[in-house]
């Protein structure tokens, strides 16, 4: 009887199942295309998230709920029986009807009250400016800068990308070259560009913000992240939510790359009295090494030749 | 204990973890000589026999019972249990996060969040808590409950037919889950799995997904993956299953294989090991403890890794067997009979200074 088998040492088996899986993949036959058309394809039957056509899907399910047909099936397989019901349905029509208007006026009183909820909601994120927040504390960097900044690093975060162990995630300065450069490279790449229309998705380069995306991916879901053009106005909380959400979706061995104008160049740039006044600025390349070390990254940072970007480099353990 | 015990089902239906754990509960309180009734707020017709509406009893005086509230979401029931003078008991049977459901059912997410705010409303005001798994009662202790007892899913798993199980190992597998098509339970990585598995060991797989759609949005997306993946003819979609053709679906499989993110306890990991099926699960929420060593518990669900477990466990006759029998092994650790003492003894514990 198999009840008589000695126990198995299942973490020896988990070990050799490990090594198996590690050692198909680095065989010639591994099927590594239909592998990433698998991923492409979950990625795509994902859903977005976003609250906003929750609310709508919310109020239009009361909506059809609220719908309640009074025509009871009367078939059966049996002449009397089909009768009988018929019979049935017709004497008892003015009490359905009574208990469903009932219930249609329920359900419709329900919808509008959820809908006058939705609309107080949107009023009070309008008042927040929550909802146009984050992507206006990166909005302003001249496009000459943030591509200043780029060329000068291009070329490490191009081999950084074809290094990383899985995907990667560019965003955001000219997202679509970027990303085309890299996946000729033989990075599997794709982009992040704010604006745009965020459900006019593409796998291969994506609209909205950077922390909202960063909140949708899947835990360790990505081998490298690349920022280029899209930090130079972060808040404090910002800041702080973005090297949290960087952490989280990196896998371990993972690479986080920032390229960005260095602080004193946009002081000179934008003068005194800008630069006191402004919600976000550029940081330092102290601040992102702190923090980077901070949740467990092992982070070095070089600067341009001549001073005016920098390129901060972080490996999570 | 002679006060009588009243369980609260806010939806009760046959073929059902909780409405079935609520029925053993019934038996074992009756033979107990314990005064029992089950109170639902909506019931399946089929056994609206076995409850009586729960509005009889909001809308009566003190029955001098102890109320059991079996919590798996967010109810109204919670809010009229409240105003009662009964001492209250909560069976918890976890919540799935509402995160999981977030994108695909929005309304269902609501309802699950209310359930998990309701939660700390139940802990100022319930005597104590049972548990189903120690996962559940982890997460009692962390949101301020005091009083939480682990108490077994009390289950009938049946009697297993006591004829030795050839190894069902070969080239074509048949991979099988059982639990409802839901976000949290990602049948999506099991067509994902299926997918890569053809890919790299040939076109033999085929998956039983068996169970209805908690989520008509996410059924709709598994049947477009499966056509997009090249899979749909290698995939059946059941429900309805009767418990002789449920069991022949245990008997028939090859591996039972559970990605599932967030599990209270899992009863169908349960009924596989029950039936000699090995299981092939991700290490995740309960499904740790449930599957003990009694499976192959996955670290991570890459894709690459679960692939090969899968097809390690099918090809592998004297692990297929090693595996069917360590999962006897930890089943018998659930009977029926072992269930209906601890649930027992939990309970009279749970009622102390009711």
């Amino acid at each position: 009887m198999t009840e008589t088998h000695e126990p198995l040492d299942l973490d020896a088996l988990i070990a050799e199942v490990e090594a198996e899986a590690a050692r198909r993949r680095s065989a010639p036959g591994w099927p590594a295309e239909a592998e990433n058309r698998i991923a492409q394809h979950l990625v795509r039957a994902a859903p977005v998230p976003d609250l906003r056509p929750s609310l709508d899907r919310m109020v239009t399910a009361i909506e059809e709920a609220s719908f309640i047909r009074i025509d009871v099936p009367t078939a059966s397989t049996r002449r009397p029986v089909t009768l009988m019901k018929v019979v049935m349905r017709k004497l008892l029509a003015f009490w359905f009807r009574y208990v469903v208007d009932q219930i249609t006026s329920l359900g419709i009183t329900t919808a509008r009250t959820v809908r006058a909820v939705v609309g107080r909601l949107e009023e009070v994120e309008r008042r927040l400016d929550l909802v146009d927040a984050l992507p206006h504390e990166v909005a302003d960097l001249p496009a000459a800068q943030a591509s200043q900044a780029l060329d000068v690093w291009r070329h490490e975060l191009v081999s950084l990308a074809v290094a990383a162990s899985s995907r990667t995630l560019y965003a955001d300065h000219r997202a679509a070259e970027l990303v085309a450069e890299l996946q000729t490279a033989g990075s599997d790449a794709y982009g992040l560009e704010r604006g745009g229309d965020p459900f006019g998705t593409s796998l291969e380069l994506r609209h909205g913000d950077l922390l909202v995306h960063l909140a949708a991916v899947e835990e360790a879901g990505l081998g490298c992240v690349l920022l280029a053009g899209c930090t130079e106005r972060l808040d404090g909380a910002s800041f702080r939510a973005l090297v949290g959400a960087v952490a989280r979706v990196l896998r371990p061995g993972g690479t986080v790359a920032v390229t960005a104008e260095a602080p004193w160049s946009w002081q000179a740039r934008v003068g005194p009295a800008e630069a006191d006044l402004a919600a976000g600025r550029p940081l330092s390349v102290d601040t992102w090494l702190a923090h980077l070390h901070e949740v467990g990254f092992t982070a070095t940072a070089a600067y341009a030749e001549d001073g005016r970007s920098y390129l901060v480099t972080a490996r999570r353990a | 204990m002679t006060r009588p015990v009243l369980q609260i089902v806010p939806s009760f239906a046959p073929r059902d973890a909780i409405g079935d754990h609520a029925r053993q509960v019934d038996r074992l309180l009756k033979d107990h000589g314990v005064p029992t009734a089950i109170y639902a707020q909506s019931v399946v017709p089929e056994i609206a026999h076995l409850a009586r509406p729960f509005l009889d009893l909001v809308s009566g005086p003190d029955t001098g019972a102890v109320l059991l509230h079996h919590h798996s979401t967010g109810t109204g029931v919670v809010d009229r249990l409240l105003e009662r003078p009964e001492p209250v008991l909560v069976n918890y049977h976890n919540i799935t996060p509402a995160a999981l459901f977030e994108p695909w059912e929005p309304v269902v997410a609501a309802e699950l969040a209310w359930g998990r705010r309701q939660l700390t409303l139940l802990r100022d005001r319930a005597h104590a808590a049972l548990a189903a798994s120690a996962y559940n009662a982890r997460e009692l202790c962390d949101l301020g409950w005091e009083r939480v007892t682990v108490a077994p899913i009390v289950r009938d798993l049946g009697r297993r037919d006591q004829r030795r199980r050839l190894p069902r190992t070969g080239s074509a597998p048949e991979l099988l889950f059982v639990g409802r098509l839901s976000p949290n339970k990602c049948q999506h990585d099991l067509l994902a799995t299926l997918a890569l598995h053809r890919a790299v060991h040939g076109p033999g797989a085929h998956l039983r997904l068996v169970g209805g759609a908690s989520s008509q949005v996410y059924e709709r997306a598994l049947r477009s993956l499966a056509a997009d993946l090249g899979v749909a003819d290698a995939v059946s979609f059941e429900h309805g299953l009767s418990d002789d053709d449920l069991v022949d679906a245990y008997e028939r499989a090859s591996a039972f294989v559970c990605l599932s993110r967030h599990e209270g306890f899992s009863v169908p990991v349960l009924e596989a090991m029950r039936h000699g099926l090995p299981v092939v699960a991700l290490a995740a929420a309960a499904l740790t403890e449930t599957v003990g060593d009694g499976g192959l518990l996955l670290p991570r669900a890459d894709l690459d890794l679960v692939v090969a477990a899968v097809h390690r466990v099918s090809t592998d006759a004297p692990l297929w067997s090693a595996l069917s029998a360590a999962g006897l092994r930890r089943a018998a650790t659930f009977h029926l009979e072992d269930a209906r003492q601890a649930y027992w003894s939990a309970l009279q514990a749970a009622l102390e200074g009711c």
